[in-house]
């Protein structure tokens, strides 16, 4: 299990070091330490910061996950923890061997969630009867390993009813560019996760393109798709801003340390992904969908810090 | 909430600082910053959390002095009140925030 509950975000930090397992930031004259043990992530901005290779040894040593940022404040790279889990071998070995059926079998239960989640959110987002009852009629004919792609047409009906008909996920807009933020912040720290647990993140349950290295990431966190779309509609995105500022980054972020029940019990975002790539590798592996925690978006609703 | 270690050691003898070194060291290795001489805090989660922090002192404890430990809520911690000084910069940072912005 790891530990930590602290995610922190550097905009203009001058050094980065270790020390005494903490991490160490200098700006300016000031120096501020956090332990090591606590952060689970962290999200560097801004084009001067310095870090030592001595830090960069210790936050793989303690399952740290490192996001580093563009120009444009979008996460560009993330540095992950190579080798650290106990039995990596072992897991990486069944993973090769997972069969296709373990695979669709599993991927039902995952996309299922996603989809659920998103019909949830479009509920309470106002969406009309009629749309919703079609999301419903699609999804209950999902096929283990979604053979005949329920996935997408969901999704299509789901933006269209969202943010009317025009709107494509390519566009250059607020609503884009915060999900496009959410979205990387998730796969950040489910990438995290996943190699924590042993296993390498090329190796998908369902995507499976060639040039990604995050397949089984992007399987992953579908579920918490919907989840982010919530929090950013909710909390990020009004009517006076065009751009992504600062503070809508760090709320972004705050994502992360929502409280959502698991299982009747509360925890973070970030810990409830922890409890889901735990249970995913059992699912799998028993070849048992049931035995996958389930991500509900009303769950997370109203249970918010 | 948050764990209050409190000091006092003898320094007298060279093993008597060497012992004051090397407890005082492990304080910051395990995340505990100075409050103020001799008064070192640190965020822990919940009780449970900090009984971690609680068993990796034991194993440096100085022979002579008087070493001892509180944990109290954020709450309690807070109501701390400064009557001469200032927060630090740490404080005000960092604390016991789960997203702390640099």
């Amino acid at each position: 299990m790891l530990l930590g509950w602290r995610i922190v975000h550097v905009k203009e930090g001058d050094v980065l070091r270790l020390r005494l397992d903490s991490l160490e930031v200098l700006k300016k004259e000031n120096k501020v330490y956090i332990p090591l043990s606590d952060i689970t992530m962290i999200v560097l901005e801004g084009n001067r910061t310095t870090i030592t290779t001595k830090l960069l040894s210790s936050l793989s040593q303690n399952n740290v996950g490192l996001v580093i940022c563009d120009d444009k404040y979008l996460p560009v790279g993330i540095y992950l923890p190579y080798g650290q889990y106990h039995h990596y071998s072992k897991r990486v070995i069944r993973q090769a061997e997972w069969t296709k059926e373990q695979k669709g079998l599993i991927w039902q239960s995952v996309i299922k969630q996603k989809m659920t989640n998103q019909v949830d959110y479009a509920r309470f987002a106002g969406v009309d009867e009629d749309r919703l009852n079609l999301m419903q009629d699609l999804i209950s004919n999902l096929l283990i390993g979604d053979t005949t792609n329920r996935e997408g047409p969901v999704a299509k009906v789901y933006f269209d009813s969202l943010y009317g008909k025009s709107f494509t996920r390519d566009d250059e807009n607020l609503i884009n560019g915060a999900m496009n933020f959410g979205y990387a912040i998730l796969r950040s720290c489910m990438a995290r996760i996943v190699v924590g647990n042993g296993l390498v993140t090329m190796l998908g349950i369902f995507h499976h393109n060639e040039f990604n290295s995050f397949n089984l990431v992007d399987d992953l966190m579908e579920p918490f798709r919907p989840l982010m779309d919530y929090w950013v509609n909710e909390y990020v995105i009004n009517d006076k801003q065009d751009y992504l500022s600062y503070e809508a980054r760090l709320k972004i972020i705050e994502f992360m340390s929502q409280k959502i029940k698991i299982q009747n019990k509360k925890m973070t975002i970030d810990n409830a992904m922890q409890e889901y790539v735990a249970s995913f590798i059992s699912a799998i592996d028993e070849q048992d969908p049931a035995l996958l925690v389930d991500i509900k978006l009303e769950n997370l609703i109203g249970e918010e810090s | 909430m948050r764990m209050l270690c409190m000091f006092d050691l003898p320094v007298d003898t060279p093993n008597e600082k060497r012992q004051y070194r090397i407890f005082r060291k492990e304080l910051l290795r395990n995340g505990f910053t100075m409050l103020q001489y001799s008064v070192y805090y640190r965020a822990i989660q919940n009780r449970a959390g900090g009984k971690k922090y609680e068993k990796a002192l034991k194993q440096y404890l100085p022979i002579h002095g008087e070493v001892r430990l509180i944990s109290v809520s954020e709450k309690q911690f807070n109501d701390m009140q400064i009557l001469v000084g200032s927060r630090s910069k740490q404080e005000e940072l960092v604390g016991s925030k789960e997203l702390v912005c640099i």
